[in-house]
């Protein structure tokens, strides 16, 4: 909102809850007008500074990607190299990435038996972040700084340091980016590298041994500064935080591959051993009582903390796989295998996965051999189990931990970190999958699969009564399945001087929670992990819009026979529902599923002489996502301190008895009414055209290159939907109601791209 | 561990943590729990709360700001079942308890002096933990204490008890045989920033105080006071108390020790009261300043930190209008008292340990003790005289039971004294109530709120709310009344 539409709209908060005081008879009021109050809490010559926050602080980015690549070698030893450079600038004031990588592949022929290849790629990328714990971030002051506080003095170029003895400052937190910016600097760099070391060596004919050996490092190095005129660094005189992370992984892979053939019998096998180590260690240091300018840790004049610790994770596993055909025509595939992880409790630390499978192509059948019109007609069909070890180490153990939050008065101290689990194990999946594919006329291919996975032993980090010590517990919980159907449809439409080709896919997916130990449900944020729901289910109070009579914030209240407040998670069904102006009052309850009933994409490509045109669009239908921000920016003037959001669409604002409206009457200081509820909780179904990209291939050399392409695309070119956060892929669930945590959310932002390509 | 040794075992141990039977074999081990326990006090999910949940319901300070922060409902009495002021305190203190209990149950009775002073620390933290809790969850010890509930007792390392909410009662008498035993097995002399046999006392005083068993209150007290540990601070250092590192102010008994590497800045309790190094949105209350400035030699005076505006020449401008004369810089049409009670320690921006009890307030548990045992008013009297003359009163100044000033009872005298004295340290909401007395709001509400302006010591909002997500996890803990 711009200064006079908040103007408006507090005015008529204050005046609300003037008026109910003044009702009650409360003297503070009757003594005085309301002009008189309302001048005081809110003077009107607020109205004469209207900063547009949104504009100062966005930008125009742009993008600046850079490709090369080398291939070639002889007979015996091939090469490929390539560097690929990426910057982009974003839209938001302050926000930019780079990046690079480097491959470099090298393959070797020893001998006619023997090869050896090595793969050798490393990176790095940089980015900025913001300090928080605090101040708000820049994404959350471009929707909450107030059009009254001003970004800059009075000379238009001097930023305005609201925390200066004499200057004022309303909105929440006194962030003023353009104040902060110059006293801050906080930066991420990471960097990669990895070598592999493969050697096959063709045994017999039939038998080929290959080792493949990887060696991978990691770092990141985070490094803040906040100088002594810092508002989150003042009290210390200046601070310099930094950590390095380093990882380092390694991996063997060695492999035994068998191919025999008896007539129209192929036989294929594999035998194998894998093993993966990896480490990661980090340290880090807190400096503060800066020197002057200086930002290394050693200028500064004290020591805040230290910290780092190491760890360590081993998987191995030993399998076997054996394929079978028949003339090409009949398929079939089995393999096991043995895995362990050392993230697993010592009881349960090893597990065996399997699978079979079996295809048949039809289309080779001698009955459809003059189906000419048939390109491919396959079916396939497999049920095999795979295995989940996604947690961080030691779980398992029961341990208490060292940190620099458990010392006291500079002491060593200990806290009880984690309640052991000798009997955490493995997740387990077992899916089916039944498969179709169909491909005619050289213009139609349809693919259809359905897959029904039953994922057991689910692993789940389970909150616990405070009672216990502990907040919660990794566990194995129960079974979730997932059960579903993918379609792709392409089809070729147009086929001449004009190509015209069209892919066309949707996901149909059915999520559906078949046990949890003992039937009992897992609070998970707001959400509520329950037998016989979706996984994903938001569980809050829910919203019942603004009462008519009274314009009062509404939720449903569940009671039971006695009339006491029930909710959902009590599995006892309501004797009476009604609603209730109470927060507290309300009950919370199963609102919906997060997930969507069906997501899919489609792609279009244009072909006319040199020129390509494609244009890629995907959609979801039926999601929902909590759209937290909007306690804060479509309150009811419960706070003062925060610009707000204007009614959108078909949002309505109470005003008068008699009205449905969606929004409750504004009222200054007023209870709960942007408390977490399925108010703010929206259907986010959303159709976008992702990609749009038109090419030019040169058909003959030009000057020196050969191969020129030249191309226009466009990212993120519109979405339509009715999600009031703009575009809702991205994730607005992050909870950024504390100043703690960032911060509304960067949106993808459209991106053009003009690009060359040639080769030299 | 090298990558080729241990490929096949898979046994790898965390490098910063201890397992449970590592810490259970090794006596010095307990003492690091120990510690643990006493950083939990330090965690601002514990101390910040604690302060706010004691302190914002009182009338001392008027907190200017319409805040999203859910300290502002403690302030305005609007609580709400998931508020992060009960939710984060009642997790940390139970998970205090629990490591607390840890220690308590691996020393036996018998031990050596070193580990018996271990014991009677832990179960010192674990009456203090519990005395935290009931305090925010539980209606004052005055008001049907067998019926009302408390909080859950747990003296046990039971991770899977799921525990109801005892009564108020059998909280405190749990809470007071806790800190009987602390007492006696405590014999280590230590700084005032850990538990001491001294520092049981001191809350043993405290709690017969609010369980109205006033020679109790006055024995504790008085052990305290003849103990021969703690003195008065000197009248001409009493300003400057807070800045004073609590290991070596001889009037402290206990203080929660933040160190300067500790110091959260904005983020510290502090940063609400002082605009140096921190937010600066609350001042000192018009009621507060009514009856502190009524002598204006009072030392007490020098705990409020005015917000003056210069002129050109670097004078104060007058300003009759203001309690102090000068004028003052405002928001929302509210004057800028700042307060200096948790800040400046050590002369360090947002630096403080807060004080958690101190060798006046034993002498105001003497005096209220006094002032409700019939024929001890002289006695009380004369206690609140001994806090008066040393914050620099005199003569016409001090009461006398024949001139109680306009005030109608000893109590009334008491409990202004005690509001005096220890203003913002978190006494002033319970005080009223366990008094059953009424709060008048009226004059600490900011613009633009909905917070009552009277609360009477019967209300429903007095006590926070169990947190709805342990209520989900426990289901035989009762919610207080929600309206």
């Amino acid at each position: 909102m711009n200064s006079a539409e908040l103007y408006d709209r507090q005015e008529q908060g204050f005046r609300n809850f003037y008026d109910a005081q003044v009702s009650a008879g409360v003297p503070v009021y009757t003594n005085q007008t309301f002009d008189q109050y309302l001048g005081n809490v809110l003077p009107s010559s607020l109205l004469a500074s209207d900063t547009d926050w949104q504009s100062l602080l966005t930008r125009t980015g742009h993008v600046n990607q850079h490709q090369l690549s080398v291939s070639g070698g002889s007979e015996k030893t091939t090469f490929y190299i390539s560097g690929n450079y990426y910057n982009e600038l974003g839209t938001v004031l302050g926000t930019e990435y780079q990046n690079m990588d480097l491959r470099a592949n090298l393959k070797h022929q020893i001998s006619d038996r023997v090869t050896l290849q090595t793969r050798i790629n490393a990176g790095a990328n940089r980015a900025p972040n913001e300090p928080l714990e605090g101040q708000e971030g820049t994404m959350t002051q471009l929707y909450n700084n107030l059009p009254w506080d001003p970004a800059f003095e009075a000379d238009g170029t001097t930023p305005y340091n609201p925390l200066e003895a004499g200057n004022t400052w309303i909105g929440n937190a006194k962030s003023n980016y353009f104040y902060n910016k110059d006293h801050q600097s906080d930066i991420t760099k990471n960097m990669r590298f990895g070598i592999d070391l493969q050697l096959d060596v063709d045994i017999t004919d039939w038998m080929r041994f290959s080792t493949t050996n990887r060696v991978g490092l990691a770092g990141t190095d985070w490094t803040q500064l906040l100088d002594k005129d810092h508002q989150l660094a003042s009290f210390e005189n200046g601070r310099v935080s930094q950590t390095y992370t380093y990882d380092q992984s390694f991996l063997t892979s060695n492999l035994l591959n068998l191919e025999h053939r008896i007539g129209d019998h192929s036989f294929a096998g594999i035998l194998g051993q894998e093993y993966n180590y990896l480490t990661s260690s980090f340290t880090g240091a807190v400096g503060m009582d800066l020197a002057g300018d200086l930002s290394a840790l050693s200028a500064a004049g004290s020591p805040k903390s230290v910290a780092g610790n190491s760890t360590e994770t081993g998987f191995s596993s030993y399998f076997g796989q054996v394929d079978y055909n028949y003339q090409g025509k009949y398929f079939l595939v089995s393999s096991v295998r043995r895995d362990a992880s050392s993230r697993f409790g010592a009881n349960n630390r090893w597990a065996t996965f399997y699978s079979v499978g079996a295809s048949w192509n039809v289309n080779r059948e001698n009955f459809l051999k003059d189906a000419t019109w048939i390109d491919l007609l396959k079916i396939r069909t497999s049920y095999g189990t795979t295995g989940n070890a996604n947690i961080a180490p030691y779980l398992s153990l029961g341990t208490y931990s060292f940190t620099s939050n458990s010392t006291y008065n500079g002491l060593s101290g200990a806290r009880p970190a984690r309640r052991e689990n000798p009997d955490l194990t493995w997740e387990m999946a077992y899916t089916t999958n039944l498969g179709l594919e169909f491909s005619m006329f050289n213009r139609i291919n349809i693919e259809v699969d359905y897959y029904n996975r039953v994922n057991k032993n689910l692993l789940q980090n389970v909150p616990l009564s405070a009672s216990s010590g502990f907040a919660s517990q990794q566990r194995n919980v129960g079974s979730v399945r997932n059960r579903g159907l993918d379609v792709s449809i392409t089809t070729v439409n147009l086929d001449g001087a004009i190509r015209w080709e069209t892919n066309f896919n949707v996901n149909i997916n059915k999520n559906k929670v078949l046990a949890l130990n003992q039937g009992e449900d897992i609070a998970s944020g707001q959400m509520r992990i329950r037998e016989g729901l979706p996984m994903r289910y938001f569980y809050m109070k829910e919203w019942a819009g603004a009462d008519p009579q009274t314009g009062d914030p509404l939720w449903v209240r569940w009671e039971d026979a006695e009339g006491n407040l029930i909710h959902g998670a009590d599995k006892t069904e309501p004797a009476t529902i009604s609603t209730t102006n109470t927060y507290n009052a309300a009950s919370n309850l199963f609102v919906s599923s997060a997930y969507p009933d069906f997501t899919g994409g489609i792609r279009n490509d244009l072909f006319y002489k040199n020129f390509s045109l494609s244009v890629l669009a995907n959609y979801a239908v039926g999601q929902s996502i909590y759209f937290s921000h909007r306690e804060r920016i479509d309150s009811d003037n419960n706070s003062t301190n925060q610009n707000q959001m204007k009614l959108q669409g078909d949002w309505v604002r109470w005003e008068n008895p008699g009205d449905i409206a969606t929004h409750p009457r504004l009222l200054s200081g007023g209870s709960a009414s942007n408390g977490t509820s399925s108010r703010y909780l929206e259907d986010a179904s959303y159709f976008r055209i992702q990609n749009v990209r038109l090419d030019y291939a040169f058909p003959e050399k030009v000057y020196k290159f050969s191969g020129l392409r030249i191309y226009l695309s466009m990212d993120n070119l519109a979405v339509f939907t009715k999600f009031s956060g703009g575009d809702p892929d991205v994730n607005m669930e992050n909870p950024v109601i504390a100043q703690s945590a960032n911060s509304a959310r960067f949106s993808p932002t459209r991106k053009i791209l003009l690009g060359v390509s040639f080769d030299l | 561990m090298g990558y080729m040794t241990g490929c096949d075992d898979l046994e790898y141990y965390p490098t910063d943590q201890l397992s449970d039977e590592q810490v259970s074999n090794s006596p010095e081990l307990l003492s690091n729990i120990t510690v643990g326990t006493y950083s939990r006090l330090r965690e601002m999910r514990y101390v910040r709360n604690r302060q706010a949940a004691q302190e914002f319901p009182g009338d001392d300070a008027v907190w200017v700001k319409n805040s999203g922060d859910n300290r502002m409902l403690t302030y305005s009495y609007q609580h709400i079942v998931n508020s992060s002021v009960s939710t984060q305190f009642w997790q940390e203190a139970y998970y205090g308890i629990f490591s607390a209990n840890k220690v308590i149950e691996a020393i036996d009775d018998n031990a050596d002096e070193e580990n018996l002073q271990l014991k009677g620390e832990n179960l010192f933290l674990r009456a203090f933990m519990h005395f935290d809790l009931v305090r925010m969850f539980g209606r004052p010890y005055s008001q049907s204490p067998e019926t009302n509930l408390g909080v859950m007792i747990r003296d046990n390392t039971d991770v899977s008890a799921l525990p109801p909410r005892s009564t108020v009662k059998e909280t405190f008498e749990f809470i007071e045989s806790d800190l009987l035993k602390a007492a006696s097995l405590m014999s280590i002399s230590k700084p005032s920033i850990f538990g001491s046999k001294e520092v049981a006392w001191g809350m043993l005083a405290r709690l017969y105080l609010y369980m109205e068993q006033h020679d109790k209150a006055i024995e504790y007290a008085d052990k305290v006071i003849n103990s021969g540990r703690y003195n008065l601070l000197e009248t001409s250092q009493l300003g400057s108390y807070f800045t004073l590192l609590p290991e070596n102010n001889p009037e402290t008994l206990f203080a929660i020790k933040l160190l300067e590497t500790e110091n959260m800045g904005k983020g510290s309790i502090g940063s609400l009261y002082h605009s140096q190094g921190g937010w600066g949105e609350i001042f000192a209350s018009k009621t507060y300043r009514d009856l502190i400035y009524q002598n204006p030699n009072d030392e007490r005076v020098k705990f409020i930190d005015p917000d003056y505006i210069y002129d050109d020449q670097g004078n104060r401008i007058p300003d009759p209008t203001e309690d102090v004369g000068f004028l003052l810089r405002k928001r929302d049409g509210l004057s800028q008292y700042f307060i200096n009670k948790y800040t400046l320690e050590g002369g360090v921006q947002m630096l403080s340990s807060p004080i958690v009890m101190r060798l006046a307030e034993m002498y105001l548990i003497k005096a209220e003790a006094y002032a409700k045992t019939p024929g001890m008013e002289a006695e009380a009297i004369e206690m609140v005289n001994i806090i008066r003359e040393r914050a620099g009163l005199s003569g016409e100044q001090l009461f006398s039971t024949s001139d109680l000033k306009g005030y109608a009872t000893v109590l009334d005298v008491v409990l202004d004294e005690r509001r005096l004295e220890l203003a913002w340290e978190g006494h002033r909401a319970i005080d009223v109530y366990r008094n059953n007395r009424s709060m008048d709001r009226s004059s600490v509400q900011p613009f633009g709120w909905s917070g009552p302006m009277l609360v009477l010591p019967t209300s429903n909002s007095i006590v926070h709310l169990i947190p709805e997500t342990e209520l989900a996890l426990n289901t035989n803990l009762v919610q207080n009344p929600t309206e």
